[in-house]
């Protein structure tokens, strides 16, 4: 989909406690497709407008993969750290 | 691996289609802002407010657009390209300074890569055959007694023979000799021509096939008077013969022998000596060249081979070593007398190895070194000149920290400005190259500093040094490295103090020549310079005065007066019988001529022609013999060289075939086997092998003759024994002749008298003993006028630098120097104070350099042999030199000082 798209995917999913300042998506998109991650095809929008979709690549899912299991793991490991009760330190 | 890949792409397409990447980036935003834009009216907005709530959401499109172009690795290039184009326009600013700073660059530039080329040519330039990594060069090695193995790249016919069917490890093995002949039929006129005598498989072995017809076949060196085939050079086809193609079958003929063109060679193609325009095979060459050239044992034909695909030269040189000893020893003692005593042996390298010749190298690195220190006083002014630009442009720099510049950037821009500089210098410096290689190439000697400058192999035309891609790229490396360096030290310096940004007054602190104890920039470079300077002079010093040392020396004859030539004698007559009653006929002829006082035959001084054995009557014989140099004269020898005859006489035209058999030895000879004892009447025997067993082979000792140079001066005279060549029948082909006659009126009368006796006999190589004793020192004047001029470029570099800092010093205590002179400070004292500055700065050059030079002192005798050591009176001559250069250069701005008004300055404030 196009920058305009993922922004509001972005606040719909996150159901609006994700907001960031619209323009610096672009820079955001502009170097994951710069380092292989995704990739920018010029296509025609709803609305008849010229505008540029965006697509993972193998690379880019393979990546995301990874983050997301490192986020996860990050989340965990605060989480443990948050519920340690004063026994089991 | 890959993500790094992607980056690569990405960035070279957002450089590729830049403009189309900038609109696409600007349609992307708006079609964005649109959107949101429509989605506001939708939620209720009027079209005016959604439009400045979208575009409010949305940010500084500008910012989030250098984000983006930062993201797709832009934002350098777009930064370089506007310092590049920011520099460009300061520099053009100040065109005389840029352009001078550039041809400071370009002249240190110049002359490193002038030596450069010559070191590119010995090492890295590749043969011009195919696969020459593939090719080897067969080569003997002689030590004589008591003395280092020489390499010797020659052999004889026979052992080419032998080794050809010996060796299994190379494909080919294919020998060459040249030699000139003359070319003449099909309606040219007779030529001179360079022949190359070679075996079938030469053009095999070379992989540069011919450009028409076919070269040889392995089977055409065979049976001798077979296959009379000969090969013609491009050059020569294309200048006498017009490029006809016609001429392949047709019939030429070289010495006067009919040969058959079979081919012409390929373009530029010279052959394996590199001068070749003519080719003929080994079966051909007892006709047209020399009747014993398949038996003789004499060395004089080049090897070369090619290795066997898949083997390494290690085993190829196993198997010489083991083959080739036994064979070519066999081969060496057919025939008697062994000229060359002492030990021999084989050897096999790689033939772009055969070209490199460490001795070489030492002399062509101190050369290199030399124009180094050029370099770094080009490259200290240069600094010294981006310092003050830097210090003057102080308040601009701050304003652009205060904007937000980096460090990282502010150095990187004034960085480039030296590399602009850098550039344009290192353009200019191409072209001294250019200039400077040709320089070289017409003056540099064949020896360096008694080393062979040029390889010391067959092959060593292929030294020549030459102006190609590796040294182009040489210069543009080091103009670029020599702008940044000097761009560098400034900009660092410019941006220490980024804490306080605006300064007041930053003019009048860092600048100036400072003092001692708070050395600045400025004066640091200034005193490097000079000290550069002066181990440059110092350098050229000592090899001047060992020049001087070596020309004084006595060479041990009378050279004024001397004329010496070459005679032609027909190759195929040499070692006739008749040649000896020739000779003698020639010999009275030229002293029958009007002003010619005496004529002899026989070797030059400076060098020796040939060795023998010798041993002592009476004396047990030693293993090894002694080798002495051995001179086969005319009986007028010591009266016409003014030889001074020590003791007993010399040798005259009484000594000859059938007389008692006579020597006159040399002083050195006869202190070395006869010390304390009178050698006249002493007897030796020449030769090794059997010659030792008859007595009739006895020669007694007549006369004892001064020492004569047999080498370059400087050299140990070595000892000597004269023969006559009426008793001994090996005449040799340099006449030498004593006349008071001037040489124009000398040189025809000797021709005249020459064709009486054979109007064929050409003499040719007329020259003057002199001018044979400056060429003895070739190599000697050519390290000495090296360094000169290269001492001279550096010190009038150095002046400007000096100048040039004083300058600018000078007219930035303007104010300081009004209000001194205000407080009451003459103008004299004025002038003392920037004077005793200048003396300052040359004073601690001086320390420096004199350190510099002491310790750098030893590395001059690779040039010349015998400059060792620093003497004081050089370095005291150097130091003279460079505080007059530098007291002169502070003079202008000096003055400049006195004549300061302090009315005016201070009215300024």
């Amino acid at each position: 989909m196009h920058g305009y798209g993922v922004l509001l995917r972005i606040e719909q999913i996150s159901r609006g406690e994700l907001q960031i300042q619209q323009g610096a998506l672009y820079p955001a998109l502009y170097r994951l497709e710069h380092q292989g991650l995704i990739a920018g095809e010029w296509g025609t929008s709803d609305n008849n407008r010229r505008a540029r979709f965006y697509l993972l690549t193998p690379a880019g899912r393979r990546r995301l993969g990874q983050e997301i299991a490192g986020w996860n793991r990050l989340a965990d490991a605060i989480g443990t750290a948050l519920r340690a009760t004063p026994q089991e330190l | 691996m890959r993500a790094i890949w992607a980056r690569v792409r990405s960035l070279w397409s957002g450089l590729r289609r830049r403009p189309a990447f900038e609109r696409d980036m600007g349609e992307e935003f708006q079609v964005h802002l649109e959107l949101r834009t429509e989605d506001l009216i939708r939620s209720g907005l009027t079209p005016a407010d959604a439009a400045r709530r979208a575009r409010v959401e949305f940010g500084g499109a500008e910012g989030h657009k250098e984000a983006a172009r930062a993201a797709r690795g832009l934002r350098l290039f777009d930064e370089l390209r506007g310092d590049l184009r920011h520099a460009v326009r300061s520099l053009r600013r100040t065109p005389v300074l840029a352009g001078a700073a550039a041809l400071t660059l370009a002249l240190g530039v110049g002359a490193n890569t002038a030596v450069f080329s010559l070191v590119n040519a010995s090492l890295w330039r590749p043969l011009p055959f195919a696969d020459p990594g593939q090719l080897v060069e067969l080569r003997q090695t002689h030590a004589p007694p008591g003395a280092e193995a020489r390499v010797l790249p020659w052999w004889s016919y026979p052992q080419v023979e032998a080794l050809q069917t010996r060796l299994t490890t190379l494909a080919h093995v294919t020998g060459y000799s040249v030699g000139n002949a003359n070319l003449s039929g099909a309606g040219i006129a007779p030529e001179r021509v360079r022949l190359e005598i070679v075996s079938g498989s030469y053009f095999g072995l070379l992989g540069v096939p011919p450009l028409l017809g076919r070269g040889f076949l392995p089977e055409e060196d065979a049976g001798p008077g077979t296959h009379p085939v000969m090969v013609l050079g491009h050059a020569l086809w294309v200048q006498q013969f017009g490029a006809d193609p016609a001429l392949i079958g047709r019939s030429l003929a070289v010495n006067g022998v009919s040969l058959t063109v079979g081919g012409v060679a390929a373009p530029g193609f010279a052959g394996a000596s590199g001068e070749a325009s003519v080719w003929i095979t080994h079966a051909m060459a007892p006709q047209v060249a020399l009747p014993e050239y398949r038996t003789s044992t004499e060395y004089f034909i080049g090897l070369l081979g090619r290795l066997r695909p898949g083997l390494a030269l290690a085993e190829a040189r196993a198997e010489l070593l083991a083959v080739g000893a036994a064979v070519t020893t066999a081969l060496r003692e057919t025939g008697g007398a062994d000229p060359w005593p002492g030990t021999w042996g084989v050897d096999l390298v790689s033939l772009p190895d055969a070209r490199r010749d460490p001795a070489a190298l030492r002399s062509q690195l101190v050369l290199t070194g030399t124009t180094m220190i050029v370099l770094l006083i080009a490259v200290l002014n240069l600094a010294g000149l981006l310092t003050a630009r830097a210090t003057a442009r102080a308040n601009e720099t701050a304003v652009r920290a205060a904007l937000g510049a980096g460090r990282l950037r502010l150095i990187r821009h004034a960085m480039l400005e030296g590399g602009v500089l850098g550039v344009a210098g290192g353009a200019i410096g191409i072209l001294l190259t250019i200039w400077g290689v040709r320089l070289l190439t017409t003056f540099a000697p064949e020896r360096l500093g008694g080393l062979r400058l040029r390889a010391s192999t067959a092959m060593g035309h292929f030294a020549e040094p030459d102006v190609d891609w590796r040294v182009i790229g040489f210069a543009a490396l080091v103009s670029l490295a020599a702008g940044l360096l000097a761009g560098f030290l400034p900009a660092v310096l410019a941006t220490r103090r980024m804490e306080n940004p605006l300064p007041g007054s930053a003019r009048t602190s860092a600048i100036g020549t400072g003092s001692l104890r708070r050395p600045t920039v400025l004066s640091t470079t200034a005193v490097l310079q000079t000290a550069c300077g002066l181990v440059l002079l110092a350098g050229a010093g000592t090899l001047l005065r060992e020049l001087n040392r070596l020309r004084a020396v006595d060479p041990g004859f009378r050279a004024p007066g001397l004329v010496t030539f070459q005679l032609s004698l027909p190759d195929r007559e040499f070692g006739a019988p008749t040649l000896v009653p020739l000779v003698e006929r020639i010999l009275d002829r030229m002293e029958a001529v009007p002003g010619v006082e005496a004529a002899t035959v026989g070797c030059l001084p400076y060098r020796r022609c040939s060795w023998t054995a010798v041993r002592i009557e009476g004396r047990p014989a030693t293993d090894p013999l002694p080798t002495v140099g051995r001179l086969y004269v005319g009986p007028d020898h010591f009266r016409t060289f003014g030889i001074p005859i020590l003791r007993g006489r010399a040798l005259t035209a009484d000594d000859r075939t059938g007389r008692p058999r006579v020597a006159v030895i040399n002083a050195t000879a006869a202190r070395r086997f006869w010390p304390g004892e009178d050698p006249l009447g002493k007897r030796v025997w020449f030769g090794g092998g059997g010659g030792f067993a008859s007595p009739d082979s006895l020669t007694e000792i007549v006369g004892v003759a001064g020492d004569v140079l047999n080498g370059p001066p400087g050299t140990e005279v070595g000892a000597d024994f004269y023969t006559s060549y009426l008793q001994y029948t090996i005449p040799a082909t340099t006449v030498t002749v004593r006349a008071a006659a001037p040489l124009e009126v000398l040189i025809p009368a000797l021709r005249r008298a020459l064709m009486t006796i054979d109007p064929h006999l050409p003499l040719h190589t007329v020259r003057t003993m002199e001018s044979w004793g400056r060429e003895a020192l070739a190599s000697e004047r050519f390290s000495a006028a090296a360094l000169g001029v290269l001492a001279g470029l550096g010190l009038m570099l150095a002046s400007v630098g000096v100048y040039g800092i004083m300058a600018y010093a000078v007219a930035r205590r303007r104010r300081e120097i009004g209000i001194r002179m205000a407080l009451g400070m003459s103008p004299r004292a004025v002038l003392r104070l920037i004077l005793a500055q200048g003396a300052a700065l040359a004073a601690a050059g001086l320390a420096l350099g004199t350190i510099a030079a002491l310790w750098l002192s030893g590395t001059l005798t690779a040039l010349m042999a015998g400059a060792d050591r620093l003497e004081p009176q050089v370095l005291a001559a150097a130091a003279a030199v460079l505080v007059a250069v530098v007291l002169v250069a502070c003079w202008v701005p000096a003055r400049a000082a006195m004549r300061v008004d302090p009315v005016e300055t201070l009215a300024a404030e």
